[in-house]
């Protein structure tokens, strides 16, 4: 009875293993396998001659200034933001929340959709903008305009949380000893939240490089004006199959450089007090 | 010296107080968790609003609704040391003594040499560079201290200083408070809800029970039914 009895244990133990396996192996796999489909489908060789190719340079150095311009104004408009709306309670703040989280369930092309009913040439706002002989729609601008719309979210969602979270005491016991409430942000709060806030920073570049849905919608697909590397992939999946490939993979290694950073940023935080 | 009369209304009761602490003196502020003692510092500080009332430090008013006075939390040079001691755990002990300092512009010599000074008085000397989020309990309390007297406050306020000290710790944080209050003879308040501390402590103490004054008086007197004895 015992020797039967602890064979079906075995046979349990290593049954519930090879299942647990088994899936680790399947999600990792599923995950995994088209983006190494994308580096055995060229060779170095491709790759190398594919980089100098004007398209992608001008795609990927489109794709850099306009991320890190729209990266900058998310920074510097929403840090301040974010601690403003944190701090104070004013009527509508379940509909600010509401809306600073909207843009990560719409979708994209919706959103470049209704960036262009309001910014378009006869846009809401738009035809005005267009009297003053400033045309917004299918420009540089509407491409950082789109990228802001779409990873603004990511950066918000993360500072709100952390100034939510952030003991006050701290906030508190520097007014006290003389601090404005400007210095007491830029030596306590900033510092003290500073790792939360450079990874949220990461992830909103990151979804700003790979913003595909809305820029097309609302500015367009013009080489070295508005093609960023995601529409040069698309371009090139028609015309060039191997340029699309090479950018794939550039925008596959900056993403994992991202993800990479955004695990060493958060290993990093100062713990508080 | 400290003259404080105000009300506010808190969510289960409207906190009414009226009460003075005399220059070189330790108010011992007791009561329940609950009963306002936070609420009370955190009105003096400047942090929260009273609904009506005054605030005086000195003759000179820091709050005075009827007349639309509020001095700014930052000019009323109160050293306040929150219950968790609140030391900024991204700065080293030296620089947050230094923090209250430099806030104010003092000249950097100044600061240089108040710092020292506190740093020996508080016996934090080989914890200078140290950073305050890896001190324990005891120096974190004492840099809290140190940094809050750097400022040379004109009143002195301490929650729960001793909650999680042990007892080689407490005694040496109640000695020092002790030794500043009447070098500087300024006022100060200390809360606690634990009557030894205020039999070490406190030159006079203050028991409130659901936001109202329920007992003032001297510690070794203090009533066996009153509400911080009940809870002992």
């Amino acid at each position: 009875m015992r020797s039967a009895g602890s064979i079906s244990e075995k046979y349990r133990r290593t049954l519930s293993y090879s299942l647990a396996g088994l899936l680790i192996l399947a999600v990792t796999l599923y995950l995994a396998l088209p983006i190494a489909a994308l580096f055995f489908r060229t060779s170095p060789e491709l790759f190398w001659a594919s980089l100098s190719d004007p398209l992608v340079i001008s795609a990927l150095r489109l794709s850099l200034i306009t991320s890190v311009i729209s990266l900058a104004v998310v920074i510097l408009v929403g840090t301040p933001f974010a601690y403003v709306h944190t701090r104070s309670t004013y009527p509508g703040k379940v509909i600010v929340d509401t809306l600073i989280d909207l843009p990560l369930v719409l979708p994209p092309a919706v959103a470049g959709f209704a960036l262009l009913v309001l910014y378009g040439r006869v846009g809401l706002l738009g035809r005005y903008f267009n009297m003053l002989g400033i045309s917004i729609a299918f420009t540089t601008l509407a491409v950082i305009m789109a990228q802001i719309f779409v990873a603004s979210p990511f950066y918000l969602r993360q500072a709100k949380s952390l100034f939510e979270q952030f003991d006050q005491s701290y906030e508190y016991t520097a007014r006290t000893l003389g601090a404005s409430p400007l210095r007491t942000f830029a030596t306590i709060t900033l510092p003290l939240t500073a790792g939360g806030l450079v990874s949220g920073a990461v992830m909103t570049f990151g979804r700003a490089l790979g913003e595909f849905g809305a820029t097309i919608m609302f500015a367009g697909n013009l080489p070295g004006v508005t093609q960023t590397m995601p529409l040069a992939v698309y371009v090139g999946m028609e015309s060039n199959f191997n340029l699309g490939l090479t950018i794939s993979i550039l925008l596959v290694i900056i993403s994992f450089a991202i993800m990479i950073a955004v695990r060493l940023i958060a290993r990093k935080e100062v713990p508080h007090a | 010296m400290l003259e404080a009369a105000f009300t506010k209304q808190l969510r289960d009761f409207t906190l009414d107080l009226s009460f003075q602490v005399h220059d070189g003196e330790i108010l011992a502020l007791m009561g329940s968790n609950g009963s306002g003692k936070s609420t009370t510092l955190n009105i003096i500080a400047g942090l929260l609003l009273p609904d009506a009332g005054r605030v005086r430090l000195n003759g000179t008013p820091l709050c005075e609704l009827a007349q639309g006075i509020c001095i700014p939390i930052e000019d009323r040079r109160i050293g306040y040391v929150f219950q968790n001691a609140a030391v900024f755990p991204h700065l080293s002990v030296s620089e947050n003594i230094a923090y209250g300092l430099r806030a104010r512009g003092l000249p950097s010599h100044e600061i240089t040499r108040r710092v020292v000074q506190m740093m020996e008085l508080m016996h934090l000397g080989d914890l200078a560079s140290v950073k305050a989020g890896n001190l324990s309990g005891g120096q974190k309390q004492r840099t809290a201290l140190a940094r809050a007297i750097a400022i040379r406050p004109v009143l002195l306020m301490l929650d729960e200083p001793f909650s999680s000290l042990d007892i080689e710790s407490t005694l040496a944080v109640k000695e020092l408070t002790r030794s500043i209050v009447m070098e500087l003879k300024i006022p100060c308040i200390v809360v606690t809800h634990r009557g030894a501390d205020s039999h070490e402590i406190g030159d006079r103490a203050l028991v409130l029970c659901s936001g109202k004054k329920e007992w003032e008086g001297s510690p070794r007197d203090m009533p066996e039914d009153c509400t911080v004895c009940r809870c002992r």
